[in-house]
């Protein structure tokens, strides 16, 4: 049976927020620097365009509507300067009116709605990570407020990033605080899977929450984070100085605030996070604080601009993807064929999704996947 | 002449330049072997060699070689003649000889890029040998001097006749200019706005022709055309019938101009200025002319009966009806055509151009058109663009093979277009999409099937209100201008340039230039562009007063000649040779030096100055003689 295009359905993805959807010349550019040519699969984001441009059937399944891990690269590759992820997430929330939405994604939503972060976990227990650490409470004497992404605050691995680094920053006597279980999750990747509604309510409550206490400067952990409030949260009212934990290590490093005495005598790998490389044009800073911390960089081919993405963003990390079709585990085995003994980075999906191919792929004892910050942890002897 | 005998060299001296040509000779042929061959042949006075002597500093060692002396005739053994000759004869003249005092050897077509080993060499050796033997038998010549009228003929009154015309006028040179319909404009009175400034083609013609009619050195005649041509450049005899139109075409837009009712001299829209009115009775024109440029134009491509459902469907136009109807009334907020309301509409472009052999259809003269039209392309995006600013509503599916908006500011149009919504569905040529009637109850008349290239060839069934055809250009009516005037055309039919690059206005023969469409399909940039080249040839040749011609036509001794007239009747350019006084005599002017006449001749009364039989003996018994010995 032959179809028949309905304009509706690509006028509709254009009003949601897909607007660049004609825009697309379908050259295929996109398709070919996709991450997902490293694995086999039915997600071509050409394709996926095409579906929408013409609004005809094809783009249902979860693998090829919620494929895209937002990483970017096409983006950058595009010669029409089409905003792709737009699309995606125009297409996503097109999807979503007709209630194709992936479980886990629903959970995830459901989540954020009741608790403020999407991993299901109770807000009072946002800040049990800090428990023993004494953390002042953000005020008028604080400089920064550290905002700490909600996978930190919950996983047992990823609050160890958190940890370290408050270890660094009070070794720097960085003047920061915390406002505790009132914060929400940033928003961003619920963004992303097209559900425009979570993220507004969620940004909003933040941004009246972070001005209500006078916030100016923020350090975050996360990319995803960065991204959103640099980028998302001035549109609605926030406007603060963001800064990520790499380059403000990096700055306490490069001013001598903060003094490197041990050294971490390992070659380490660094994994540039889509969000704070591509995304964010952050490519320096991570790579000075392993330089300061004494680490001897080695390669893994695919760097910066041209990072691997580990298949967390977009929503995916919230999402269950085989194991032949994980990118992280590509990237481990790239550091591992690279020489590395640590594979380093600095966002809590990369190193959640890292951590766990590490162990899949049998480099439990080979290789670690460190945080930046925990990395330069090493290097400072503990107060 | 009487003595055919060729004479060895003796007294003369003979300069041998050898080009490396950068490694294509001397990568095949030993340069240096050569170079002490070339010494040894009798007669040579001095050897040369340069890695590319046409350089600068290549021609400067003939020049020097000349001022001193060194030498009173030149070889040099490089690329083919037609390539260079003309640069080694300048430097000869500017070393202070006669510049016929040449000759070329080609030793790279001819030698390095056809022969490898040690035969690459020895064949070198012989052509070398053979070149200078011709050479200790050159003669000075003069070129051929002619009178050259200040009057150019420019035939067809489109945006490029008209700007050919005023380039010359401008110059100094007197213009007729020759328009075959009623009207001045051409097809671009028939277009509304112009990608890529978006001026209106009325008021760039406006320009135009209120200065050409300005121009009192411009005679313009409508309903006109050239009947017959002879003579040759400088010095053309042109005849010009003007009569009263007949085509179904000039009548359809008399009937226009009429119902506009507007004064003569006004413009009128898609038919044109009429300075005149138009012929209502018979007359021959004769025009006496220097050079003629042709701009004549093209035609617009008419889909065949039931292509793409044209003529079967009301609902079927083409791009040009199209625009048309957009530069018409639109009064409400709905894009109309014929009276029909259009909400939906397809685009099928390359109708007409770019056809496959085996797999499109040939027409009724066994013709395809196999070329790009170039122009439809972005014409089909303007429209587009304009139809969905004017008509936001207007849902446009554009069924194309390729996009080609190759021009400055053309791919604006493309992006554009895509920005603003039309949607683009890829076809091959072998799965063309296919138009036909919806079936009842449907609420689009149409519905266009194709398989969707961009989707794994998904098919797929577009209900559309209105099919718009991109017809192209296809090439003009030439048919009677080729027959009068010779000149060539290329496969695709519009006519031909001797050479696409380095003369791309010139044909073969001297003082006929090209002007725009009927080269090849160009935009009106590029019209005008190739009108402005036309106009400076034409004017350059003419504003000297005289014209110099190759001298290497045939010659007449007229002590042996006995009258006979064999010449008369072989030589094959009407009026060339003819009787006087009892002796055979040649216009040099017509002459084309092709020696028909030398072979007819049982006198033996007549040779081709630069090609006489002595120069070829020298040459033969050189080639067949002993090989230099190293
Ligand atoms: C659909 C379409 C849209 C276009 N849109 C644009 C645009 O937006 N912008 C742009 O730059 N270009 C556009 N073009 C191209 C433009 O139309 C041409 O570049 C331009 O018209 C060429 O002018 P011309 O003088 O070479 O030929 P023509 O306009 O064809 O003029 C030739 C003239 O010669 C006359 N003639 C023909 N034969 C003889 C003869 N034997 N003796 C005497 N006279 C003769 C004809 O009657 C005619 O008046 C478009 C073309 C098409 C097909
Ligand atoms: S953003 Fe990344 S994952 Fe998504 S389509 Fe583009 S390249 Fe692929
Ligand atoms: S310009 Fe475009 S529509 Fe016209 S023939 Fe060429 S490719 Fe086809």
């Amino acid at each position: 049976m032959p179809d028949t295009p309905f304009f509706e359905v690509n006028e509709a993805i254009r009003s949601l927020g897909g607007e660049d959807l004609n825009l697309c010349m379908q050259c295929g550019t996109c398709s070919g620097v996709c991450p997902w040519r490293n694995v086999e699969t039915e997600f071509f984001i050409r394709r996926l365009i095409r579906f929408g441009q013409l609004g005809v059937e094809g783009s249902e399944s979860e693998e090829v509507l919620f494929g895209c891990t937002t990483c970017g690269r096409c983006v950058d590759n595009c010669p029409r300067g089409v905003a792709i992820i737009d699309v995606v997430k125009g297409m996503r929330a097109m999807g979503a009116e007709v209630g194709a939405m992936p479980a886990t994604l629903k959970a995830a939503a459901g989540s954020l709605e009741s608790h403020g972060n999407p991993w299901g976990e109770p807000r009072a227990k946002r800040f049990d990570w800090a428990k023993d650490l004494d953390l002042p409470p953000f005020g008028p004497d604080t400089e920064y407020l550290l905002s700490v992404c909600c996978t930190s605050c919950y996983d047992a691995r990823s609050r160890k990033i958190a940890r370290a680094l408050v270890q660094v920053l009070r070794a720097a006597g960085v003047s920061f605080g915390v406002i505790g279980t009132d914060e929400n999750c940033c928003g961003e990747a619920i963004r992303k899977t097209g559900n425009e509604e979570a993220f507004g309510r969620l940004a909003e409550a933040n941004v009246s929450l972070f001005n209500g206490r006078g916030v100016k400067k923020i350090i975050v952990t996360s990319p995803h984070c960065f991204h959103t409030y640099t980028k998302e949260y001035p549109a609605l009212g926030g406007e603060w100085e963001v800064i990520h934990h790499s380059q403000l290590l990096a700055q306490l490093v490069a001013d001598g605030r903060l003094k490197v005495e041990g050294k971490v005598a390992a070659k380490v790998a660094y994994h540039d996070p889509c969000y704070l490389g591509r995304h964010s044009r952050i490519f320096d800073e991570p790579r000075a604080v392993l330089g300061a911390a004494g680490a001897t960089a080695v390669e893994m081919g695919r760097e910066r601009d041209f990072s691997l993405c580990c298949g967390g963003g977009g929503g995916r990390v919230w999402m269950e993807t085989a194991h032949d079709q994980r990118f992280s585990v590509l990237r481990v085995r790239e550091a591992a064929e690279a020489g590395a003994e640590v594979l380093a980075t600095a966002c809590p999906y990369c190193l959640t999704l890292l951590e766990d191919s590490r162990k899949t792929e049998g480099f439990e004892d080979s290789l670690e996947v460190l945080d930046v910050a925990e990395v330069l942890a090493r290097a400072i002897p503990p107060a | 002449m009487t003595d055919n005998t060729p004479k060895l060299p003796k007294d003369e001296r003979v300069a041998v330049y050898i080009c490396h040509c950068g490694g294509n000779i001397s990568d095949a042929v030993k340069v240096e072997e050569l170079e002490e061959l070339a010494r040894r042949i009798p007669g040579v006075s001095v050897v040369r060699r340069n890695t590319f002597m046409c350089s600068d500093p290549g021609q400067q060692l003939i020049i020097d070689d000349l001022k001193a002396g060194n030498a009173d005739r030149v070889v040099v053994c490089a690329c083919a003649p037609h390539l260079h000759e003309t640069t080694f004869r300048g430097a000869v003249a500017r070393g202070g000889l006669n510049p016929y005092m040449y000759e070329h050897a080609n030793i790279r077509e001819q030698v390095s890029w056809v022969h490898h080993g040690p035969g690459a060499t020895a064949k070198a050796a012989k052509l070398v040998q053979a070149a200078v033997a011709k050479a200790g038998n050159l003669r000075a010549l003069e070129p051929i001097r002619m009178e050259a009228r200040r009057h150019a003929t420019v035939v067809g009154g489109g945006i490029a006749g008209m700007k050919a015309a005023l380039d010359l006028a401008r110059r100094g040179i007197d213009v007729t200019l020759v328009e075959k319909s009623p009207f001045l404009g051409g097809n671009l009175a028939r277009l509304d706005r112009l990608f890529p400034t978006e001026d209106k083609a009325a008021d760039l013609l406006a320009s135009l022709y209120a200065q050409v009619t300005a121009s009192r050195r411009i005679t313009v005649l409508t309903c006109a055309e050239v009947v017959a041509h002879s003579g040759y450049v400088g010095h053309f005899d042109l005849t010009v019938r003007r009569a009263a139109p007949t085509t179904t075409e000039d009548l359809e837009l008399i009937a226009r101009f009429e119902k506009a009712g507007s004064p003569l001299g006004t413009f009128v829209p898609f038919v044109g200025f009429a300075p005149v009115l138009p012929a209502t009775a018979e007359e021959t024109i004769a025009v006496a002319t220097g050079a003629v440029v042709l701009a004549v134009g093209f035609r617009h491509y008419v889909p065949r009966q039931g292509e793409y459902g044209y003529g079967d469907n009301p609902e079927v136009v083409t791009l040009t009806q199209l625009i048309e109807a957009l530069a018409g009334e639109q009064p409400g907020g709905q894009l109309m055509v014929n009276g029909r309301a259009i909400r939906t509409m397809a685009l099928i472009r390359c109708v007409g151009s770019r056809h496959i052999p085996g797999v499109d259809e040939e027409d009724e003269n066994g013709n395809l058109n196999q070329h790009c039209s170039r122009v439809c392309c972005t014409a089909s995006l303007q429209a587009e663009r304009e139809i969905k600013q004017r008509f936001p509503e207007t849902v446009i599916y554009d069924f194309y093979r390729d996009i080609r908006a190759y021009g400055r500011g053309h791919e604006e149009y493309y992006c554009g277009a895509s920005r603003d919504g039309v949607l683009f569905i890829r076809f091959e040529p072998t799965g063309r999409p296919v138009v036909a009637r919806s079936p009842a109850g449907s609420d689009n008349p149409l519905t266009v099937t194709v398989a969707d290239k961009l989707l794994a060839d998904r098919e797929l069934e577009v209900p559309v209100d209105l099919v718009v055809l991109a017809n192209g250009m296809v090439p003009g009516d030439t048919a009677k201008l080729v027959e009068l005037t010779k000149i060539p055309t290329g496969a695709d039919r519009f006519l031909l340039e001797v050479h696409p690059k380095l003369r791309p206005v010139e044909v073969k023969e001297a003082g006929i230039l090209l002007a725009g469409t009927c080269q090849a399909p160009m935009d009106t940039t590029e019209a005008c562009a190739a009108a402005a080249a036309a106009a400076v040839k034409a004017a350059a040749v003419l504003s000297r007063g005289y014209v110099e011609l190759d001298p290497f036509v045939a010659r007449i001794d007229p002590e042996l000649c006995k009258g006979t007239g064999a010449c008369i009747e072989e030589c094959p350019q009407e009026g060339c040779m003819s009787l006087v006084d009892g002796k055979a005599t040649v216009n040099p002017a017509l002459c084309t030096g092709c020696g028909m006449c030398v072979a007819v001749c049982p006198e033996g009364a007549i040779e081709v100055n630069g090609w006489t039989l002595r120069q070829y003996e020298a040459m033969v018994d050189a080639i067949v003689a002993a090989p230099v010995e190293a």
